[in-house]
């Protein structure tokens, strides 16, 4: 799933960053899932789980983090394509199907996150969205996974607590 | 009222999994005649221990044709070479003398789904079967009662009039239609909001994930009093706060939901669709890239939590000229 590039400090230093906004996630009973998107040494996007809150089950930390880089491209008047081709987004939990889907959208290049996400993930666990052929999608993107990942398991574990993880979704209790 | 597929000058085809269409794999096995029936039962009970079939259990252990009784072996997968057989059997209470000398033969490597499958492996050697009877039917095309193909027509229709607002404001050609199939009411109406030549257009304008299908899953989000993305909604429809939706469990907006696209969804689409648990999909023209039938089977995809029906070929000659005109 990643390639045979070592984990830099500097991965180590963003992801802290990330976490930070999965514990967010985790307070406000969202799935906890933090995302932070980096150009130019700087982050420009974050996000966190917003599902519940805005009632759309599409808000995944990925898209939260991408509009935000749309905004401060359009306060910026940066161009967003260039943006995006050269930043680099650090989730904790690999990108699920569509949010892998939506990366290449966004011709992200680099991807760094934390631990697999065996239930929808899109860069290798369910489906290799990150990688397969689709010229029309947007460019193939690297991985580098494993950064954090046991923090970031921990928290996925402290959120699904007392739930049956297997169960499906209707008959899981819900955190309040 | 018999159910069918056809209507007016479409044909609805269900997207299924591949496996119930794939040809049957046939693998390799030694079969022997049974010289004495007497020993038929013991055969049945001992040669299992000897050769269990622990993943091929569809599999019928005696088969008798034209008089002529064989029981199955092993398959040849399990035996060094044919001398072994004997060898093996051997070594338990089975007495070999009632056997005739073990010859290969083809049997079917998985058990049938459909009795297409069925019929065909049985051809060689006979299987278990059990029939489901509705699968059958959508298979044979027996699909829906003509009263619900009107409607599945008259909600595309309102998908292609979407389509062509957008082509007419300078938008790709896609339309969307969300639809509660339980009293047949329109829950979201919406068209692409990408342009087809971009290159005037200020980029900052322009949202690279505002699919069609994506907008359509805000806006019925919108409608319970969420969703996030700003756009003139004017120009779509979205029927707020629809009192059945009140029992819904968190951001599941679209559970029980039918959704219609003149187009086939991406995969971002075809997954945002499946996390909202959508309930079936209909769509006209199929797309290379699309992930409900062309480059994936997200709808039946293994080691996802939520399945959903999908059917293509809804007016597929009406919105296949939307990108032509
Ligand atoms: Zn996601
Ligand atoms: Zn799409």
């Amino acid at each position: 799933m990643s390639d045979d590039e070592t984990i830099s400090d500097e991965h180590i230093q963003w992801m802290q960053k990330a976490l930070d906004f999965a514990k967010d996630a985790l307070t406000n009973s969202e799935v906890p899932v933090g995302c932070i998107i980096v150009y130019d040494n700087q982050i420009i996007g974050n996000g966190r789980n917003f599902v519940n809150e805005t009632k759309n089950a599409t808000r995944h930390a990925e898209f939260v983090a991408i509009d935000q880089v749309l905004d401060w491209c359009k306060k910026t008047d940066c161009a967003s394509e260039e943006v995006f081709k050269n930043s680099v987004l650090y989730v904790t939990v690999e990108p699920c199907i569509m949010c892998a889907g939506a990366l290449r959208a966004i011709q992200i290049p680099l991807v760094v996150y934390g631990c697999a996400n065996e239930r929808f993930g899109g860069c290798g666990s369910v489906l290799s969205i990150h990688s397969d052929k689709l010229p029309n999608q947007g460019p193939a993107f690297k991985c580098i996974s494993g950064v954090f990942q046991e923090e970031a398991v921990k928290l996925l574990k402290d959120f699904y607590k007392g739930e049956n993880i297997n169960a499906p979704d209707s008959k899981r209790k819900k955190k309040l | 009222m018999m159910a069918t597929n056809t209507l007016n000058n479409w044909t609805v085809e269900a997207v299924l999994e591949e496996s119930f269409r794939n040809a049957v794999i046939l693998q390799e096995a030694y079969i022997c005649e049974v010289l004495d029936k007497k020993c038929t039962s013991t055969l049945v009970k001992e040669v299992p221990k000897v050769f269990p079939m622990l993943q091929h259990r569809h599999l019928r252990r005696v088969r008798t044709k034209d008089g002529v009784m064989h029981i199955l072996i092993c398959l040849a997968s399990q035996v060094k070479d044919i001398n072994s057989v004997f060898e093996l059997l051997k070594l338990s209470s089975i007495n070999i003398e009632c056997l005739g000398p073990p010859e290969l033969h083809k049997v079917s490597d998985s058990p049938p789904l459909t009795r297409a499958q069925f019929i065909e492996g049985s051809q060689h050697w006979p299987s278990s079967f059990h029939e489901d009877k509705q699968l059958e039917r959508v298979l044979k095309g027996e699909l829906f009662p003509i009263e619900d193909l009107k409607r599945i027509e008259q909600h595309m229709v309102e998908a292609i009039k979407m389509a062509e607002i957008a082509r007419s404001n300078g938008y790709y050609a896609m339309g969307v239609v969300v639809v509660d199939p339980s009293d047949d009411e329109i829950m979201v109406k919406c068209h692409s909001l990408c342009p087809v030549d971009a290159s005037n257009i200020n980029s900052v304008e322009l949202h690279p994930l505002q699919h069609t299908p994506m907008i359509a899953i805000d806006l019925v989000a919108r409608g319970q009093g969420g969703g996030i993305w700003k756009y003139d909604t004017n120009k779509f429809y979205c029927k707020s706060n629809p009192t059945k939706a009140h029992d819904k469990e968190g951001p599941y907006l679209c559970t029980g939901y039918d959704v219609y696209l003149t187009k086939e969804p991406c995969i971002m689409c075809s997954m945002g669709l499946l996390h909202s648990r959508i309930g079936r999909v209909f769509y006209g023209e199929a797309s290379k890239e699309g992930a409900l039938g062309s480059r994936y089977k997200l709808h039946v995809q293994q080691g996802l939590n939520h399945h959903f029906k999908v059917f293509r070929g809804i007016l597929s000659n009406k919105c296949k000229a939307l990108e032509m005109s």
